[in-house]
């Protein structure tokens, strides 16, 4: 159940079923033990706090639109029940998404305007490093590390 | 094809009481718009005054985005983050409130408790929003139970009276799904919303995949009465119903699991 980004049909029809996967893909999202609601407050302060320039007094880039709509899109398509993120942003403008057990096992998403999710994560004395275009359907491998955070 | 025996809410039909019940998460949920504009500061400050059992008092955000195309080929995304109340929590961090111009949404988390301190505590929040917000109606009210069966390497029909379809020569059962059924109460004024999915196994949450069986029912009318025995009444049909529903659809291996 995941919210795409791209219609995946022409139709009328496909864009009715479009429609539906969204919904069913938020019929939880009032929910408290399954829902998202928490990510989605704390969404909305950091872009509140980071979409000026230089909002770090650093000289930091401001969070775009853009980058706060891939975000939104990727905490609504975790599987339902799936561990929250805390978020954040960086000076760059990507909004990073955290999942924390310890300082020494951690995974960072960081989502940035065109679409491309970056992820660092570091597991004891390992870390794996990549990136992904996201297309409305959270990347497998991200997937397989936000479960290896909660393994600790 | 003979019809069907004309449905009534029977209050003398019982449901068993089960030790261990499956509920990770009951709700009771007023949709009633403020008439009396609710100012965020003051808001909170009533509220942590007034609730001093839910010390956890966060504010909620809605967070509106659209893309759209235009003339020139390109596309434009615009967005609008709101204020949407307050999020209360008590210290053991099993109820938790949405206090929010539209409404109250009260959750008692598992382990459930019995019906009448879940719903007497609901209570106490929509009296307070009644208190400081006074809406007119109420435009829906909902119970609704969200129901978590780990699945233990067995199939959803060991539990629930439903088997998904096998695709022959591909698959003997599906991976996941995602059933939901809405049914009108006939000669009542509600609606059950049921639905039954899977949920990918978790560490965290549950250590294999599990089966979700979530009953909401709602009104479909308007509900200009907001005194308590009015109230009372409504809750307790509806809660009668969600039992209906949900004992008419687990098998007698659930059941015996859940300690009926």
């Amino acid at each position: 159940m995941t919210t795409a980004l791209l219609s995946r049909g022409y139709t009328e029809t496909a864009q009715y079923l479009d429609q539906t996967n969204q919904y069913m893909g938020q019929h939880f999202r009032e929910s408290v033990a399954l829902g998202k609601r928490p990510a989605f407050n704390e969404l909305a302060e950091v872009w509140e706090e980071c979409s000026r320039p230089n909002w770090d007094g650093y000289d930091a880039l401001p969070v775009q639109i853009k980058t706060l709509r891939y975000a939104k899109l990727f905490i609504e398509a975790l599987p339902l029940g799936s561990p929250l993120p805390s978020v954040g942003a960086e000076p760059d403008g990507h909004l990073t998404l955290e999942w924390y057990r310890h300082p020494r096992w951690i995974l960072s998403v960081s989502a940035s305007p065109e679409g491309v999710l970056y992820y660092a994560a570091l597991f004891g004395s390992s870390d794996v490093r990549g990136s992904e275009p996201f297309f409305g359907e959270v990347p497998r491998s991200i997937l397989d590390l936000i479960q290896r955070v909660q393994m600790a | 094809m003979s019809p069907l025996p004309k449905f009534s809410i029977d209050f003398s039909e019982e449901f068993p009481t089960l030790d261990a019940a499956p509920s990770i998460e009951a709700v009771i949920h007023w949709q009633a718009k403020a008439s009396k504009p609710l100012e965020r500061q003051a808001l909170q400050d009533e509220l942590t005054q007034r609730l001093p059992d839910y010390p956890i008092c966060q504010p909620q955000q809605d967070i509106q985005i659209a893309a759209s195309g235009t003339s020139d080929g390109t596309s434009e995304v615009s967005h609008r983050t709101q204020w949407n109340g307050f999020r209360l929590q008590d210290e053991q961090g099993l109820h938790v409130a949405q206090f929010t111009p539209s409404g109250v949404i009260f959750s008692r988390l598992k382990p459930y408790e019995k019906w009448e301190a879940f719903k007497n505590e609901a209570i106490r929040f929509w009296e307070l929003f009644l208190e400081l917000a006074e809406p007119p109606t109420i435009k829906r009210l909902g119970v609704r139970y969200i129901n978590q069966i780990p699945l233990a390497g067995k199939r959803p029909s060991a539990y629930l009276n439903i088997e998904p379809c096998p695709l022959p020569g591909i698959a003997p059962s599906s991976e996941t799904f995602f059933y939901q059924d809405t049914y009108p109460v006939p000669d009542y004024p509600y609606r059950i919303n049921w639905v039954r999915t899977i949920q990918p196994q978790q560490q965290t949450l549950v250590d294999q995949k599990a089966l979700i069986v979530d009953i909401d029912v709602f009104t479909t009318t308007e509900l200009l009465e907001l005194n308590q025995e009015s109230l009372n009444q409504r809750l307790r049909e509806m809660r009668w119903l969600k039992n209906k529903v949900f004992f008419s659809s687990i098998t007698q291996t659930a059941l015996e699991q859940f300690g009926a």
